[in-house]
């Protein structure tokens, strides 16, 4: 019985070879990180499911392109971010109407935790949604995905002073965003 | 150094980015500066603040995905054939057409009449208990992302202005109007089919919906696809399972479906099912030239098990393949 390599570059040989255990071993490893960046990119969950997909599509298409210079986070997070990139710049893109959740009642107070959870959500997303694109790719991949300026850098293809300013400017905008609700809003929304 | 250039550098190392060459400067700065200091802090304050886990990969995107990498990576380790007579992939061409176009106007013919589906019906009551959203998806996407439970459903048919209507209650009721091409249509349809909480009624009029007034043009979302493909294998109504493949076969055959009807041949409890899954394979035979759904078949005419009248399908359906 073969095993499969634990690393990313020995994953991306999997899938090079055509083993689905590969892909689907990849697909387990980023498809959290993926969907958050997506998701948080275009501000709706089908949209960015769509994206996350083909993303995961075109790893497989392209898998020869892959030359192991940069590591396999930073090939599938380019692929990523120019797709949010063209979907955003896209005439037909409309905007959505949520379809609310009633929450479940699942314990004494749960409710209550639920609904600041789901508002602390939706605030932060509101105001991710308030950057531009540059800022917001910048700090997604800063903040959530833990990555160096040096590897946002090659991921956007910009340069790591570009990178140091875009985060600087998203967090500054999202400082005066969160001053202008007002600290008693946002302490509320806090769990 | 200037009080910008602190503040970034300063967001940096929050960042978590390595010290550099100007990093002492820049905290000294920062230190001996109160507008820095309370910026600083506020910078901060915001960068924890928009802390947020990843989101859970939800089940039915993990395995619709997956089976379409485990297809790309067997298209790819698949070398094309390469046909010597140049009519033959024509002539499949062609039959598909047909047999796609037949399927299409067969379905339109048996379809009901355009009778309200039921609930009320109307897409502007002349009063409402409760008030009603309306959402017209040809101008605006639908988010379904927080799996809202939708309840009271019902369905309109594409009425004289081509458009449809599926109306829900959730926190409020909504009225969601659009032409059956568009995708929240689809993706709003598929939605309903997969639902637990959705009745049976609800789930079984959604695939209605589906085949009459999507028809063949459904195997365009593959949201429908893979949602018709899991009621075909889990629905616990053997009346729901049975619309499923009734809307599959409508479809141009493709691996995925003809899995599906094989599976439901071989493993369904229920023979009307089974009898649809036989059209299915046959269809799937002839049109994509494929050896498992004729295997498939000539295993299940010669099933002893099996009712008669299962067997004698699957025997006529293997008679009628073209060899």
């Amino acid at each position: 019985m073969t095993t499969v390599p634990d690393d990313d570059a020995g994953l991306m040989g999997r899938v090079k070879a055509g083993d689905p255990a590969g892909a689907e071993a990849l697909f387990s490893r980023y498809a959290g990180p993926m969907l958050g960046f997506t998701e948080r990119m275009l501000g709706n969950r089908a949209e960015a499911e769509e994206i996350t997909q083909d993303v995961f599509l075109k790893m497989i298409s392209r898998c020869e392109q892959y030359d192991g210079r940069a590591s396999v986070s930073t090939w599938l997070f380019a692929i990523a971010a120019n797709a949010c990139r063209d979907r955003l710049r896209s005439a037909w893109r409309t905007t959505s109407v949520p379809i609310e959740a009633v929450p479940e009642p699942r314990g004494e107070g749960s409710i209550e935790g639920g609904l600041l959870e789901k508002e602390k959500r939706r605030a932060v997303r509101a105001a991710l949604d308030r950057l531009t694109r540059e800022q917001r790719e910048a700090l997604l991949l800063a903040r959530y995905r833990g990555m160096p300026y040096a590897e946002v850098a090659r991921t956007l293809g910009i340069s790591e002073g570009a990178v140091k300013t875009r985060v600087f400017r998203a967090v500054e905008t999202l400082r005066a965003l969160f001053a202008e609700e007002g600290v008693s809003r946002w302490t509320a929304a806090r769990p | 150094m200037d009080c910008r250039e602190a503040l970034e550098i300063s967001m940096a190392r929050t960042a978590g980015e390595p010290a550099g060459a100007r990093d002492a400067e820049a905290v000294s700065h920062v230190e001996g500066c109160e507008s820095c200091r309370r910026d600083a802090a506020a910078l901060d304050e915001a960068w924890e603040r928009i802390a947020l886990p990843d989101p859970e990969v939800p089940p039915v995107f993990r395995e619709r995905t997956i089976g379409r990498m485990e297809e790309a990576l067997a298209r790819r380790n698949v070398a094309p054939f390469r046909s010597r007579t140049w009519w033959r992939p024509a002539l499949q061409a062609a039959a598909l057409v047909v047999a796609g176009a037949g399927g299409f106007l067969l379905a339109r013919a048996s379809a009901p009449a355009a009778v309200p589906f039921g609930g009320p019906g109307a897409v502007t009551p002349a009063f409402a208990v409760v008030p009603e959203r309306q959402v017209d998806v040809s101008r605006v996407g639908l988010d379904l992302s927080e799996n809202p439970r939708l309840r009271n459903v019902s369905f309109r048919p594409t009425e004289a202005d081509g458009r449809l209507a599926i109306s829900f209650d959730v926190t409020t009721r909504y009225n969601v109007t659009g032409r059956p091409e568009d995708r929240a249509v689809a993706s709003l349809l598929a939605y309903v089919v997969n639902a637990q909480s959705a009745t049976e009624g609800a789930r079984g009029r959604a695939i209605d919906l589906v085949s009459s007034e999507l028809g063949e043009k459904a195997a365009a979302s593959p949201e429908i696809v893979d949602v018709l493909v899991r009621t075909l294998r889990e629905d616990r109504n053997p009346g729901v399972r049975k619309k499923a493949a009734e809307a599959l076969v409508q479809m141009p055959p493709s691996p995925a479906i003809r899995d599906a009807l094989a599976f439901a041949l071989k493993s369904d409890t229920n023979p009307a099912v089974r009898m649809i899954a036989v059209d299915g394979l046959a269809r799937a035979a002839t049109t994509l030239r494929d050896p498992l759904s004729i295997e498939t078949l000539r295993l299940k005419a010669a099933d002893q098990t099996e009712p008669g009248f299962v067997r004698v399908k699957a025997a006529s359906a293997l008679r009628e393949i073209p060899l």
